[in-house]
């Protein structure tokens, strides 16, 4: 395209070859961990590690899709930050909030919690 | 640069360079902001499912219920539609109409055959009375996973749209940002799943 439509940042990472290649480098990255993913849920491993690791590759492959499909890797800073920002949050709500409520639900007699 | 307010409502069609988002348009701004909500929405619900989930000693392990190989190839198609859907934008950025619509309505047949499945998912589960209300863990696993399908619905609808567009010669312009922007949905509806993929279905 012109180069008006590519702002200095983004021409280098732009480059047509190079930018394929990525793309289809990713694809054998996620296809490979959800494989991964798939052949752990299938050992005996302990569970509490299993989750962990599970999460864990989850998580690579959520950031590779944002960072090389949704070019957050080749956005102003900002944007990645206006997108990656609230992952703490979320983790520490996930945290606090389901220790504090596993406890609370563990003790509850109402009904509509099917133990 | 002029006052303010010129770059603040600068037009959707002009590629910008602000000190704030560089060269992203208002358009994937607005996007990124609608998914960064649409993320917490999704992060609610899995939030409830986790508290439920941890709250229940006796919760069935999904895999004594939910079939995993089926549910990994609708991954592996939803990942493809991903890899289609890049390559569309590809397409689109080097001018290549025909080659865009292509990768588009592809990439909407993989939302299709997703579609496809959960519905034959639902059905096979259903009959084996793992229905909405026969407990905590169906109840927040049709939630989930019907939001995402909801999702995957627009998704395809946002694609066929987009695939209409670019045939009729549209979108191609300031390095098809249109064509980008939907790619960014799908996307996120496809790393949502990698997730609920995870946290749904594998967690033992």
């Amino acid at each position: 395209m012109t180069e008006h439509a590519h702002p200095p940042e983004l021409s280098a990472p732009d480059d047509h070859s190079s930018h394929r290649r990525d793309y289809f480098r990713i694809f054998w990255v996620l296809l490979v961990l959800t494989l991964v993913e798939v052949a752990v849920s299938y050992t005996k491993i302990d569970k509490r590690l299993m989750s962990a690791v599970m999460v864990a590759l989850a998580l690579t492959k959520a950031a590779f899709v944002g960072l090389y499909y949704m070019h957050l890797k080749y956005e102003k800073r900002s944007l990645l930050w206006l997108a990656a920002l609230p992952l703490p949050l979320a983790g520490f709500y996930a945290v606090f909030l389901m220790l504090d409520g596993a406890n609370l639900l563990r003790a509850t007699t109402l009904p509509w919690i099917h133990h | 640069m002029n006052s303010a307010s010129d770059v603040a409502f600068a037009p959707d069609h002009t590629v910008p360079n602000r000190p704030t988002f560089g060269s992203a348009t208002t358009g994937k701004v607005g996007m990124w902001i609608f998914l960064v909500t649409d993320a917490m929405t999704f992060g609610g619900l899995l939030l409830a499912y986790g508290i439920l989930r941890v709250g229940n000693p006796h919760w069935p392990a999904p895999t004594s219920v939910l079939g995993i190989p089926f549910t990994a190839v609708m991954t592996f198609v939803l990942i493809v539609s991903s890899l289609t859907m890049v390559l569309a934008l590809d397409a689109a950025k080097h001018g290549n109409r025909l080659g865009a619509v292509k990768w588009l309505l592809l990439t909407a047949l993989g939302g299709i055959f997703f579609l496809c499945g959960q519905a034959y998912e639902y059905t096979h589960l259903i009959h084996h009375g793992f229905t909405l209300p026969s407990g905590n863990f169906p109840a927040t696993f049709y939630v989930i996973t019907s939001f995402h399908g909801g999702h995957v619905f627009t998704g395809v609808c946002y694609l066929l749209i987009t695939a209409f567009g670019v045939f009729r010669g549209r979108h191609l312009e300031n390095g098809a940002n249109f064509v980008e922007i939907t790619g960014l949905f799908w996307h996120f509806v496809d790393l949502v799943w990698i997730l609920v993929f995870t946290l749904v279905y594998l967690i033992p």
